[in-house]
C-alpha cells in the first residue's frame, strides 16, 4: 500500500485505461489526471529509438570502432524478458558517442551492465585566483543531446617488475629498478629505473640519461633528457618512422594494431622549467600520438604520446595502453541535467576547469555569460573507485563543450570545458 | 509554430545534413518524438508505429539531399513521408486480412487526429523534462510496458514508492500541459 490513497486510486485508474476496463472508485480529478495515460500509452521505448538510430547511422562510432572484438554487455534492463532483447543492446551502442549534441532527452538511469559508473574526478586543477564572478550558462538552441552512449571496460595489461625491466632493457635504460609500493603514488605500485627524474636540463649541454617509470595502473613515462630541445623538428616521415620503431621495440601495445598521427606543435616546451628565454628561436620536437585503430581522435583513451627530435630520437613518451573487452549502453544526462550540472560544477570562474583557451581577458571578479557553442561526447578513463588505482578501468562518457565567454555583451574568451555525462544528479 | 530564428536554425541543420550524412542524427533527435507520435496516432499500436517511424526516417535519410528548403518546417516533409508509410501499411494490412479497424481509422477526419498527434508528441517531450526518478517510472511503465511490480524490482524501490513517483509525474505533466494551454 502507498501512504497516499490518491496514488493508489490514480494507479487503479491508469490500469483501467491501459486495460480498457472500468475506472471505478476514482474521483473526477483523479480520472482527469489518469486520462494522460491515453496519450502516454504506446510511447516510444528508448530501446527502439536507439536501435533505429544505430540502423540509420551505423558509421557513427568513434571510440574504439573496431568493436567486433568486444563483448557487448546488455544491461539488466535490456536483458529483461521484454520483447526487445540482446539484439537491441548490440544495436543501441552507436549513436551517442559522436553526436554533437544539441538537446534531446535522456530517459534516466536504470542500472546498466557495469552498474553505476564511477564519475571522473571533477577537481579543478588550477583554480582561477579571485574567480568570484558567477557564470551563467546558456546552451545553443541547435544542440541536441543524445539519449545514451556506450561506456567501455578496458582490460589493463598486467604491470610486473619483470615486464617493466624487459621494456627498460629494450629501450637501453640501465640501472637498478626501484620499487615504490608505499601506495603513495598515483597509480598503485611504481617502478623506476634510470636517471633521477628530478634532473631537468634546460640546455643541450646538460644530460641526465634516459629513465623509465611505470605504474601498475598501466601508465608509463619515458624520458631521455639528453636530447631535450637539441635539434630542429624532424620531418613527418622521420617522426612517424621513429615512433613506430620505438613502440614496436617496447611492445607496449601488446601487438594490438595502432595508428600514428602527427600532432600540432606545442606552443611551449613541455617541461615548465625548460621554457627558453627566446621561445621563437627554439626548435620544438615533433609530437606523435599512437592510438588503437579506429579511435579517430584523441579521446582520453589508450594512447601513447611521443616527442621526437630532428635526429629521429624519441626524447620522451608517455601514456597507457589497454584493450577494451566490453561495452554497455548508458543513458546520459539530458539538457536540463546538463544545465544543472554546469551551474553546480562550473558556476563561478574559480570552478571553471578550462582545458583549452585563455580566460585572462575576462574580469574574473565579475559575472559573465558562458554560451555553449557545441557539445560533444568524449571519454575519460576512471577506475571503479573513481581514482587512478590499478586494475579495472572504464572509459566513461563526458560532455566536452566549446564555450564563448561573454561580458558586457561582448565575447571576451573562448575555451573548452567538460562535465560528467553519467552518474548522480548534482 | 516555429519562430523565424528556429526556422533558420533548422535550415542550417538540414544543410549540414546534406553535406555530411552523420549530421542527420541531430534531425533524428529533434523529430523522433513527433514522428513517432504521428505514427502512433495514425496506426493505433506500438508495432505499427515503430514500423512507420523507422520507414519515415529511412526514406528521409536516403532523400535528404533532395529536400528543397522552401520555408516550410522540415517536420511537414517528415509527416508526409510518415503518412505515406502509414497508408502503405494500411494497404498491406488490408491485403493480408479483411478490412478491419485500421481501415476504419484511416477514414476518420485526419485534421482532428493531427491535433491529437501533436498533443501526444508534446506529452512525450514533457516526459523528458521530468525529474529523473519520475521520468524513469513513466518510461518503464508506458515505453517499456512494465508493471508497477517490475518497475519496483528494477529500480529497487517499493511498489508504493513507484506509484507515488508515477502520481507525481502525472500531476506535474498535467500542470505543465495546463500552463502551455493557457
Amino acid at each position: 500500500m502507498t501512504d497516499h490513497p490518491n496514488d493508489e486510486a490514480l494507479d487503479d485508474a491508469i490500469d483501467a485505461i491501459l486495460t480498457g476496463g472500468p475506472a471505478s472508485g476514482a474521483d473526477d480529478d483523479t480520472l482527469a489526471v489518469a486520462r494522460l495515460a491515453t496519450h502516454l500509452r504506446g510511447m516510444p521505448s528508448p530501446e527502439f529509438k536507439s536501435r533505429l538510430a544505430a540502423e540509420l547511422f551505423p558509421q557513427r562510432r568513434s571510440f574504439l570502432g573496431r568493436t567486433p572484438l568486444l563483448n557487448r554487455i546488455a544491461s539488466r534492463r535490456l536483458a529483461a524478458p521484454i520483447a526487445l532483447a540482446s539484439a537491441l543492446a548490440i544495436a543501441a551502442v552507436a549513436l551517442a558517442a559522436v553526436l554533437l549534441s544539441p538537446f534531446g532527452g535522456s530517459t534516466g538511469g536504470t542500472a546498466e551492465a557495469f552498474g553505476e559508473l564511477p564519475v571522473p574526478a571533477e577537481t579543478v586543477t588550477t583554480p582561477i585566483a579571485n574567480g568570484t564572478g558567477a557564470i551563467t550558462w546558456q546552451l545553443d538552441e541547435r544542440a541536441v543531446l543524445p539519449g545514451s552512449a556506450p561506456a567501455y571496460r578496458l582490460a589493463m595489461p598486467e604491470v610486473t617488475q619483470s615486464r617493466f625491466e624487459q621494456i627498460a632493457q629494450a629501450l637501453g635504460v640501465t640501472g637498478t629498478t626501484e620499487v615504490d609500493n608505499s601506495g603513495a603514488g598515483p597509480g598503485g605500485i611504481g617502478y623506476h629505473i634510470g636517471s633521477d627524474l628530478r634532473c631537468k636540463p634546460v640546455s643541450p649541454g646538460e644530460t641526465c640519461g634516459p629513465s623509465l617509470d611505470m605504474w601498475t595502473n598501466g601508465w608509463f613515462s619515458y624520458r631521455n633528457d639528453t636530447a631535450y630541445i637539441a635539434t630542429p623538428a624532424p620531418g613527418d616521415a622521420t617522426a612517424l618512422a621513429a615512433a613506430r620503431e620505438w613502440i614496436d621495440r617496447t611492445r607496449l601495445t601488446n601487438g594490438d594494431a595502432y595508428e600514428l598521427a602527427i600532432q600540432p606543435p606545442p606552443t611551449f616546451p613541455e617541461k615548465p622549467d625548460g621554457v627558453p628565454a627566446d621561445p621563437a628561436a627554439t626548435a620544438f620536437p615533433a609530437q606523435v600520438i599512437a592510438q588503437p585503430v579506429g579511435q579517430s581522435e584523441p579521446n582520453n583513451g589508450p594512447a601513447i604520446f611521443l616527442s621526437i627530435d630532428g635526429s629521429g630520437t624519441v626524447i620522451n613518451a608517455g601514456g597507457f595502453w589497454a584493450r577494451p573487452d566490453a561495452e554497455s549502453d548508458y543513458r546520459v544526462h539530458d539538457e536540463e541535467q546538463v544545465k544543472a550540472d554546469l551551474a553546480a560544477l562550473r558556476g563561478t570562474f574559480a570552478s571553471l576547469d578550462v582545458e583549452a583557451g585563455d580566460v585572462s581577458a575576462a574580469d574574473v571578479t565579475r559575472d559573465a555569460v558562458a554560451h555553449v557553442a557545441s557539445v560533444q561526447l568524449t571519454y575519460r578513463p576512471v577506475s571503479p573507485t573513481g581514482d587512478e588505482s590499478p586494475g579495472l578501468i572504464y572509459m566513461v562518457p563526458v560532455y566536452t563543450m566549446k564555450v564563448d565567454l561573454q561580458q558586457d555583451g561582448k565575447s571576451v574568451a573562448g575555451f573548452a570545458t567538460w562535465i560528467p555525462a553519467t552518474g548522480p544528479a548534482r | 509554430m516555429l519562430t523565424a530564428r528556429q526556422l533558420a536554425a533548422e535550415r542550417r541543420l538540414i544543410e549540414a545534413s546534406k553535406q555530411q550524412a552523420p549530421n542527420f542524427a541531430r534531425l533524428y533527435e529533434r523529430y523522433f518524438d513527433r514522428v513517432y507520435a504521428f505514427a502512433l496516432t495514425r496506426t493505433g499500436d506500438r508495432t505499427s508505429a515503430e514500423d512507420v517511424t523507422a520507414e519515415t526516417f529511412r526514406v528521409a535519410f536516403q532523400n535528404i539531399s533532395r529536400f528543397e528548403w522552401r520555408g516550410v518546417p522540415f517536420s511537414a516533409w517528415l509527416f508526409r513521408i510518415a503518412a505515406n508509410a502509414a497508408a502503405d501499411l494500411h494497404k498491406r494490412a488490408a491485403r493480408e486480412a479483411a478490412l478491419g479497424e485500421r481501415a476504419d481509422e484511416a477514414a476518420e477526419p485526419w485534421d482532428l487526429r493531427f491535433i491529437e498527434a501533436e498533443e501526444r508528441a508534446r506529452l512525450f517531450e514533457l516526459v523528458q523534462r521530468l525529474p529523473a526518478a519520475q521520468r524513469n517510472v513513466i518510461v518503464m511503465r508506458f515505453g517499456e510496458e512494465k508493471s508497477i511490480k517490475q518497475i519496483a524490482r528494477a529500480i529497487g524501490r517499493s511498489e508504493g514508492a513507484v506509484k507515488k513517483l508515477q502520481a507525481r509525474a502525472f500531476r506535474t505533466l498535467r500542470a505543465w500541459l495546463e500552463e502551455s494551454n493557457d
